[in-house]
C-alpha cells in the first residue's frame, strides 16, 4: 500500500524525491504518515482536503481487498 | 514551474542534454525545447557565450492515463482495459472499461471510483493545465450505480424498518387491522359523489380530533376496537392495537366499557403507545 500511496502523491508534487511515506502497523489500524516538502503540502492536501480525502478513499478501498485493517492516512 | 527544466552547454544540444538528464523521462512524455541564449564563439575564449535553453515537458494525457491505469491496477492486483475517447468540446477523456480485469477493478473500488477518477484528473493536468482534460470513467457498473441510488436508498430507508416493525409485533391480525381502515378512509376522499368543498367547511388535518374527515377516521376506530374485542372475547387471549394518539386510545377506551370480560389498558411509551384489550373473566 505505501507503494500505491507514493505513486499516486509522487504525480501531484513538484518534488516527488522529497516524499516520504512512513508505515505504521498497528493491531487494528495501518497509519501512513506523509512527509513532503513544504511548498508540496498543499498539492497534497487540495482545496478543502479534496485530493488527501480522495486518497484516503483509494487507499482504504484498495487496502479492504487483503485485510480488515483500518487505514490512517496523515500528512505531517 | 515544475515542468521546466533548464541546461546550459557548449551547444544548443549539448545544453539539452543536460537538461533532460535532471528527468526520468517517461514514454508518455515529450518535451519543447526553447533556446534561451545561442552559443557564441568568442575570441581565445573571450566573450564566448554557452547555450541556455528550456526544456518543457509535454505529456500525451491519453497514454498517460493509459500508464497511470495500469500501474493503479497493478497495486490492485489487476489489469483493466479501457478505450479512450476524447470529446473536444467538453474537454473530456472518456475512458470505457470493459473486460474481465475492469470489472473486478470496479469491484474494489466501489463507490471510490469516482474519487480515483478526480485523482487521474489532477495528476494528468498537473504538467500543462493550459490542456485541461476532465478524466471521465464509464463503465456499466457505474451506470447503474449513479441511476438507481437514490430512489433505492430512500426506499430502502422508509420500507425496511416499517416492515420490520410489524414482522416483530405481528400477532397475525395487526396487517389485517390496518388494511381495512385505508379502504374505509380512502373511498370517500377519491369520491365524486362527495359535496363540493365549500359545503364541507374548513379543511381539518386528518389526525385532527374534531371535524368531518377525522369524524370517520373516530368511526372507524370505535367499530374497528368492538370487533376486536368480539375476538378477544372468542379466543380469549389478549389482542393489541396499532399505537394510537390520547385522544384515539380514549375513543377505544371509552368505546369498550359497554362490554363485560373485556378490560382495555394502554402499553408502551410515546409514539408506541397502543391499546391492549385483554379477556378478563
Amino acid at each position: 500500500m505505501v507503494e500505491l500511496v507514493k505513486f499516486v502523491l509522487s504525480h501531484l508534487v513538484d518534488h516527488p524525491d522529497q516524499l516520504s511515506i512512513k508505515e505504521i502497523e498497528g493491531e487494528t489500524t495501518t497509519v501512513y504518515e506523509i512527509t513532503a516538502a513544504k511548498s508540496d503540502l498543499g498539492k497534497i492536501i487540495g482545496k478543502q482536503g479534496k485530493i488527501i480525502n480522495s486518497v484516503r478513499e483509494v487507499v482504504r478501498a484498495a487496502a479492504s481487498k487483503d485485510s480488515n485493517k483500518k487505514i490512517q492516512i496523515e500528512v505531517i | 514551474m515544475s515542468n521546466e527544466f533548464f541546461g546550459t552547454g557548449k551547444t544548443v544540444q549539448l545544453a539539452t542534454q543536460l537538461a533532460l538528464k535532471q528527468v526520468a523521462l517517461k514514454d508518455f512524455e515529450s518535451y519543447d525545447i526553447k533556446v534561451l541564449q545561442e552559443a557564441k564563439k568568442g575570441f581565445l575564449g573571450f566573450g564566448s557565450k554557452d547555450a541556455k535553453v528550456a526544456v518543457t515537458l509535454k505529456a500525451d494525457k491519453e497514454k498517460m492515463s493509459e500508464y497511470l491505469i495500469s500501474e493503479i491496477g497493478k497495486f490492485l492486483g489487476v489489469q483493466p482495459k479501457f478505450d479512450k475517447e476524447f470529446k473536444q468540446d467538453k474537454n473530456e477523456l472518456k475512458m470505457i472499461f470493459n473486460g474481465d480485469d475492469s470489472d473486478k477493478f470496479f469491484e474494489i473500488l466501489g463507490r471510490s471510483s469516482k474519487k480515483l477518477e478526480f485523482l487521474l484528473t489532477t495528476m494528468l493536468n498537473k504538467t500543462d493545465r493550459d490542456n485541461y482534460v476532465k478524466a471521465r470513467f464509464n463503465h456499466p457498473s457505474l451506470a447503474n450505480s449513479n441511476r438507481k441510488r437514490n430512489p433505492r436508498n430512500s426506499r430502502d430507508d422508509q420500507d425496511k424498518p416499517f416492515r420490520k416493525k410489524t414482522e416483530n409485533s405481528n400477532d397475525g391480525e395487526e396487517r389485517s387491522e390496518r388494511a381495512p381502515r385505508n379502504n374505509q378512509e380512502r373511498p370517500p376522499r377519491n369520491n365524486q359523489d362527495r359535496p363540493p368543498r365549500q359545503n364541507r367547511g374548513p379543511r381539518r388535518d386528518k389526525n385532527f380530533s374534531s371535524g368531518k374527515i377525522s369524524s370517520v377516521r373516530e368511526d372507524f376506530i370505535r367499530s374497528n376496537a368492538k370487533k376486536m374485542a368480539k375476538k378477544v372475547l372468542d379466543s380469549q387471549e389478549p389482542h393489541a392495537l396499532a399505537p394510537m394518539n390520547s385522544y384515539e386510545r380514549r375513543l377505544v377506551h371509552t368505546a369498550l366499557k359497554e362490554f363485560d370480560n373485556i378490560a382495555t389498558k394502554s402499553e408502551g411509551d410515546d409514539k408506541d403507545r397502543h391499546i391492549v384489550i385483554e379477556y378478563s373473566a
